[in-house]
């Protein structure tokens, strides 16, 4: 079974929901059916700097969040990526803030 | 009657992408293996009681408090607690508590010098000085203090101890504990290093102060039983120091709003503390004596796992934003003056965006997502009922629908369509279990309230104007007038099309189809808790 695992940083979450969307199709009973297999984990505004706490539990330093909505997919028998997500997608050289169990990202990479 | 599909019941054949049922009519084994996948390994409680983690694609028995073992799938989750093991290090901040090793497997003693009974084997910064038998810090510059005879090794566990003087010391303790602000007192770290260097360095942060530094001692330790077989001395000791506030440990995740599951395993240590369980907004509290989890803003559940570990989850009652969490002990509450030694043995914590806790999924840097498990298998037309028939279903109900946002299914039987269909639908408080023919519903009944985590046992028999479902024991319902599908596929935990949203965790215990409709008593017999 092919797998990749890509990484996409897209402006903001509803244009993340309107490219996903775009990978079903609604059958009778209004059911969004996925038109290939696919696992898609939003990560949402990921953090880009860790909050920093004291012993105390107090913020010594806040965290910085990124501006982007974050989402990693893994595409199972797809040679590319879908249509309309290459353009967000984040080349990483390393695997980045979340994986897939089992799974590492470089080496499964487009 | 003619038992055309065994499946489970304490029989259970399992390899990559494949757990088999069979047919034996007539002493005459036929192999019925059902398509199992899952893209991404995953864990399950072996038939020890321990933790282990499975390969890509290998279907998963439970044996969870059920000897005979149970099918478990489960959704996509993510644990979004980057470091779900690694208590000691810095990702946790410690408040009013320690992380510790097993004092008693200690190794040898990593420091040379420990004592400062002479100026040798220390690499000194400015700050620094050893004199009258301790390290003095005298708070004029940042500076490091590095032991020359250390050697640690990355990855392995060690447990530093220390006496430290000083009314506000900034310090910092190698670069797995990193930064802290501590006072005159005895410190006892347990810590996976991160760094060969056992380096310590003096912060002249304003409002700190000078401090010294005695009986520096770093040894090699295991951590304590986990009830794991990948990580068997992977849990550690939450101890409580003597203040008075929290006793506990924390870390930062930013998660959107959602409904949130936290959990962890806890190991009691005497009986006079709680654990405690916090996601900000959701706090609670579970009682190792009476068993009893109390929480305001949440739902608590607990899981007997082996020697004496518990898996506690507390799940918010509403969608929560989540900025931190924290782990800890609790007397009545979270806020108590310690006696500097209770405490309880901790391993596998877990945040989720879920409404129920799922199945422990390790990390080590970084959140990791365990993928779906899906189970279908199709062109069983020649042992599904095609006239007539009967389903016998005995399964675990991991997690119930409480409302209306979750349309969940627990088994789909069809011709690929939702046409022609049997289904038990986990939704709104109710098991609903239906048949469709043609698109249209022959039989349908949603009157059985289930327990959540409690074992049920359903038949449905079917034939043309005649209709029968019992759960555990119990006729729920008939009907004398409907038709009957052709059918030749089953998943189980989904619908007929794996939709995602539609997928619940369901452990299958015993799973039998018959080509005739059996008696009503025989259902009876057949379901009988």
């Amino acid at each position: 079974m092919k797998l990749n695992i890509a990484k996409y940083a897209f402006n903001t979450k509803e244009q993340f929901e309107e490219k996903l969307d775009a990978l079903h199709t609604m059958d009778e009973e209004g059911n969004n059916i996925p038109d290939f297999k696919f696992s898609v984990v939003q990560l949402g505004n990921i953090e880009l700097e860790a909050e920093v706490l004291d012993e105390e539990g107090e913020v010594e330093s806040e965290a910085v969040m990124s501006e982007k909505w974050h989402v990693d997919a893994a595409w199972f028998e797809q040679e590319d990526h879908p249509y309309g997500w290459k353009t967000y997608s984040e080349d990483l050289e390393s695997e980045g803030v979340h994986g897939f169990a089992g799974l590492d990202y470089l080496s499964h990479k487009f | 009657m003619a038992n055309t599909i065994k499946f489970g019941n304490g029989q259970w054949a399992t390899k990559k992408d494949s757990i088999l049922a069979f047919n034996d009519e007539n002493a005459n084994f036929k192999p019925l293996p059902f398509t199992a996948t899952r893209a991404s390994t995953a864990t399950v409680v072996n038939k020890a009681g321990l933790l282990e983690t499975v390969g890509t694609g290998i279907p998963r028995v439970d044996y969870l408090s059920n000897t005979s073992g149970a099918y478990l799938l489960e959704p996509s989750s993510t644990n979004l607690i980057t470091q779900s093991e690694a208590f000691g290090n810095s990702y946790w901040t410690k408040s009013g508590a320690a992380i510790q090793g097993d004092a008693s497997t200690a190794g040898s003693e990593q420091v040379v010098n420990g004592d400062f009974a002479t100026d040798s084997d220390w690499t000194k910064g400015s700050a620094w000085t050893i004199s009258g038998g301790v390290a003095n810090y005298d708070y004029s510059a940042t500076s490091e203090f590095a032991s020359i005879g250390s050697n640690l090794i990355v990855g392995k566990l060690y447990q530093l101890k220390f006496n430290l003087v000083g009314t506000s010391a900034r310090i910092y303790l190698t670069s797995a504990l990193g930064w802290k602000t501590l006072t005159t007192g005895s410190y006892n770290y347990a810590f996976y290093a991160t760094d060969s260097e056992l380096m310590f360095m003096g912060a002249n942060d304003g409002g700190r102060s000078a401090f010294t530094l005695d009986n520096v001692s770093v040894k090699e330790v295991q951590g304590f039983s986990a009830p794991s077989a990948d990580t068997p001395l992977g849990a550690f000791k939450l101890v409580e120091n003597s203040g008075t506030g929290q006793h506990r440990m924390s870390v930062s995740i930013s998660s959107p709003s959602a409904i949130h599951t936290i959990s962890a395993f806890f190991k009691p240590i005497g009986t006079n503390r709680k654990a405690y369980l916090d996601m900000g907004s959701v706090t609670g509290y579970f009682d190792f004596t009476t068993k009893v989890f109390t929480s305001a803003t949440g739902v608590g559940s607990y899981e007997e796992v082996s020697d004496g570990w518990y898996k506690l989850s507390l799940t918010s009652n509403s969608a929560v934003t989540i900025s931190a969490i924290f782990i800890g002990l609790a007397i009545s509450n979270e806020t108590y003056t310690g006696d500097g030694t209770s405490g309880v043995y901790i391993f596998g914590a877990q945040i989720e965006a879920k409404s129920y806790p799922t199945s422990y999924i390790p990390t080590a840097g970084s959140a990791i997502t365990r993928m779906r498990d899906l189970c279908d298998t199709q062109n069983l037309s020649q042992v599904i009922g095609q006239t007539e028939g009967a389903i016998f279903y005995d399964a675990i109900l991991v997690h119930k629908s409480i409302n209306t946002s979750e349309d969940l299914f627990e088994l789909s039987i069809d011709n690929g369509t939702n046409q022609n269909i049997f289904f038990i639908n986990n939704y709104n408080n109710t098991l609903t279990i239906g048949m469709k023919n043609g698109g249209s519903t022959q039989f349908i009944n949603n009157s059985f309230n289930p327990i959540e985590g409690a074992r049920y046992k359903l038949a449905f028999a079917y034939k043309q104007n005649d209709f029968a479902l019992y759960i555990n024991g119990n006729q729920i319902a008939t009907d004398t007038s409907g038709t009957v599908p052709a059918m030749n596929q089953i998943t189980f935990g989904n619908y007929y099309n794996n939709q995602t949203n539609l997928q619940n965790s369901v452990k299958v215990n015993d799973f039998k189809l018959y080509n005739t409709r059996l008696s009503n008593t025989e259902l009876v017999k057949l379901t009988t808790i």
